[in-house]
């Protein structure tokens, strides 16, 4: 059984429908990216999967459940936890309150301080800001802030929704070594990202998303190679 | 030529403004008003201050000048534009009436604006040559240092304040001290001259002293052990405390009213200040809670025609405050989806729906209808009943205390939190499993607590009430104190309310303006202090059981303090 499985799913805004039927798998353990261009429905698949906006038609199972009708933090509290656009961190609340945040639903007092201790150990950085505002930190530290609370709820499944953006080439770097570590240690990861090639070096598998469809996918290595996502993704 | 009215433009335009504004102060009948209530007995009234503020304001505006020269220049080009458009303006309802629209734009404003002279001519001269005088001065505190130039503002403020609160200090002063020692400060509610120049000259005093005293109480305080500055934090409050205790019988019936008055603000703000500044939820339907409390309250305690019965002070108290909630809470249902203005708006029809019920038809035989309810019996203990606004401020008093220290654990407790984040940013406080629904609701019918309480002790203090007791303006009042104040700022609507409620309560010449002064506050606020008066505590600094930053100094205090 797979641990997050879409069929057919189709989504729509008002009348304007955003996906037109998407199906697809991610395993246990797996790194799984979705690529793909602007406005191709990558966010709104994200969004869908986590509840934030219900299918019109199809079906979205976690870990063989039917999401229909669950509110999105039980969906959290059954390990499938989103990293949003854009950071989305509580700018006003500290480093160590926006990582308190993340623990929101769990009772144990010992395990929220060990994982606390886990993700400062991954991201020395925030350690060292445990204080400050998260609004003064950096486009990166945001980034791994964001991270970090999604990881304090000890998610079985992390979606990451575009973690590349608006970020230095040298922090984008730092990120993917990130979620690779974060995937060494246990946790699937459903990143959606518009750099196509760090994606796919990255991934174990890929799908590629046009307008709302999927049009390929494959292993990482095959899409990496296929001519016409070469073309399209890979600057030729 | 045009070189020269290009550098002109501006100072006339400044003064065109300054002018503009003294026109709009004599119009709205500010002006003559305040002229009835001086400053410094035979010498300045409130009145002369604002017609003559904004030349001083000119004056201060030319501090950019790149020289002296170049600014007296610019002062006397822009005086004179504001001396023209007051002149022309002062000429212009001489001549021709309009109090048909302008009630206020009469001879006695004519009269007070040309200094009282006969001639019209004279008394225009004499504004000019004021006016004038007035900018210089400004130029001249624009010049000066900046310490000097704020002792002289505080010393201004000081006697200004002294004067305005003058009928509180005669009172204070009566009830410690035999006889009528406020003669001595003040003849007519004006300060005497001479109080006015010791006043001034305790500010410089102390101004220049400040730096030092002060010093000494920041450096001594953080030195000592902890235990000891919890001591010392106890004492202070403790003091505090006492002061609240006293203070009805140091101010007497009249003021003990405004106090009260000011406590059920209090506590309408601590409750919507939960709802708007914690968790960022607009409402502007605030007075429902209120009406409910009090309208519970009146039901089931009066004696009178709609007496259902005729229950405890004390036993309806707690049944309010749950009423207030749950109405709370069923409001909170239909709008709980919805964000911002929408909810503002929404919020709002609840307010307005909540008065028209008190007013209906249909629930007059229950409430009384237009009509309100009568005899409602004051708090009582036993035999002991309280009667005088000052046993009345107790009341107040515990429950604003009570309020305070419950929502004070509620801004630290995890909850607090929770509600910052979707305030923050509800979408991602979703996304990471914060279940945003129940936590708005929760917020909706805590907040609605407060504002039952106070609804409550409201009518059983005023004895009766009425439908328009709870029109959209409390709503208002109580979110400009939280604006005003300080979103999610405890301290802050502390502040607030004594700003909006008990100031212009002392100030009778005011009380007229009221809504127009709010409007100036409230602008002055989103432009100079976005954060409130008291802004919320950067919250940075709450990490109980956080680990040390690695490799970490051992404080930064010390870095702070000797920096």
């Amino acid at each position: 059984m797979h641990l997050l499985e879409l069929r057919d799913v189709r989504a729509a805004y008002g009348n304007l429908e955003a996906l037109h039927g998407i199906s697809l798998f991610v395993d246990e353990g797996e790194i799984v990216s979705l690529i793909g261009a602007n406005g191709a429905g990558k966010t709104t698949t994200l969004r869908t999967i986590c509840n934030l906006m219900s299918p019109t038609t199809g079906a979205v199972r976690f870990d063989g459940m039917d999401t229909r009708g669950a509110e999105v933090h039980e969906l959290v509290g059954r390990g499938m936890v989103m990293v949003p656009e854009n950071r989305g961190v509580f700018a006003r609340m500290s480093v160590y309150e926006n990582l308190l945040m993340g623990a929101y639903q769990r009772n144990d007092k010992d395990g929220v301080r060990a994982d606390m201790d886990m993700v400062t150990g991954l991201f020395p950085r925030l350690g060292e800001r445990m204080k400050q505002p998260a609004g003064l930190l950096s486009g990166g530290e945001q980034q791994m802030l964001a991270m970090g609370r999604a990881l304090m709820t000890r998610p079985r499944l992390l979606l990451m929704d575009e973690p590349s953006m608006g970020l230095a080439p040298v922090l984008v770097d730092q990120i993917f070594e990130k979620v690779a570590d974060i995937s060494r240690q246990g946790t699937t990861i459903l990143l959606v990202e518009q750099n196509a090639r760090r994606a796919l070096a990255l991934a174990n598998r890929a799908y590629v998303m046009e307008t709302g469809r999927l049009t390929l996918e494959g292993s990482a290595a095959n899409l990496a190679n296929d001519p016409a996502v070469i073309e399209a993704y890979l600057g030729g | 030529m045009q070189l020269l009215l290009k550098r002109l433009a501006k100072p006339v335009s400044q003064g065109a403004v300054a002018g503009v504004l003294c026109i709009y102060i004599a119009l709205t009948g500010m002006m003559e008003a305040f002229g009835e209530r001086e400053i410094v007995a035979g010498v300045l009234d409130l009145g002369k201050v604002v017609l003559l503020g904004p030349f001083v304001g000119l004056g201060l505006l030319q501090q950019q000048a790149p020289n002296r020269r170049v600014g007296w220049i610019r002062v006397l080009v822009a005086c004179l534009a504001g001396i023209v458009a007051t002149g022309l303006f002062i000429l212009f309802i001489d001549a021709v009436s309009i109090r048909h629209m302008f009630t206020h734009a009469s001879p006695a404003l004519v009269a007070y604006m040309t200094m009282g002279q006969d001639a019209l001519a004279a008394g225009l001269g004499l504004l000019a040559v004021a006016a004038l005088a007035a900018g210089a001065v400004g130029f001249g505190l624009a010049l000066i240092p900046a310490y000097l130039r704020n002792t002289i503002f505080m010393a201004a403020l000081l006697v200004v304040g002294m004067a305005l609160l003058s009928e509180l200090i005669s009172q204070v002063l009566r009830q410690i001290l035999n006889g009528r020692p406020d003669r001595l400060l003040f003849s007519q509610g004006a300060l005497r001259p001479a109080v006015a120049v010791i006043a001034a000259a305790a500010v410089f005093a102390w101004r220049g002293l400040a730096p030092r005293i002060r010093l000494r109480v920041q450096d001594r305080l953080p030195q000592l052990e902890p235990e000891r500055q919890r001591q010392v934090s106890l004492a202070v409050r403790g003091a505090g405390v006492l002061v609240l205790l006293v203070l009805p019988w140091l101010v007497g019936s009249y003021l003990s009213e405004v106090l009260a008055n000011v406590g059920l603000y209090l506590l309408m703000a601590l409750g919507l200040n939960i709802a708007v500044g914690l968790a960022g939820l607009f409402d502007l339907g605030y007075v429902t809670n209120f009406a409910v409390g009090a309208y519970l309250m009146g039901v089931l305690t009066n004696s009178g025609p709609q007496a259902t019965g005729e229950f405890n002070f004390w036993l309806i108290l707690p049944v309010s405050i749950l009423a207030a909630m749950f109405t709370g809470l069923l409001l909170a249902l239909p709008v709980i989806r919805m964000r911002g203005d929408y909810l503002a708006i929404a919020t709002m029809g609840f307010g307005e729906i909540i008065r028209l019920l008190a007013l209906s038809d249909w629930l007059a035989p229950l409430i009384g209808g237009s009509q309100g309810i009568l005899f409602i019996p004051k708090p009582s203990i036993g035999a002991f009943t309280f009667q005088t606004p000052q046993h009345l401020f107790y009341i107040i008093l515990a429950a604003s205390l009570v309020m305070l220290v419950v929502i004070n654990r509620l801004d630290l407790s995890l909850t607090g939190r929770r509600w910052m984040a979707i305030r923050d940013d509800e979408t991602v406080a979703n996304a990471i499993g914060i279940d945003t629904t129940w936590i708005k609701t929760l917020a909706f019918t805590l907040s609605a607590a407060s504002g039952g309480l106070a609804g409550a002790i409201f009518a059983s203090k005023l004895g009766t009430i009425f439908p328009h007791s709870f029109s959209l303006l409390i709503s208002m009042n109580v979110l400009c104190i939280i604006i005003v104040g300080g979103m999610g700022s405890i301290r802050g609507m502390v502040l607030g309310t004594l700003v909006l409620i008990g100031v212009p309560e002392l100030l009778r010449e005011f009380s007229e303006f009221r809504f127009l002064l709010y409007g100036i506050l409230l602008m002055a606020v989103a432009i100079y202090r976005p954060g409130g008066l008291m802004p919320a505590r950067a919250r940075h600094y709450r990490t109980e059981s956080a680990p040390q930053p690695a490799g970490g100094t051992p404080a930064t205090s010390s870095s702070a303090a000797s920096g």
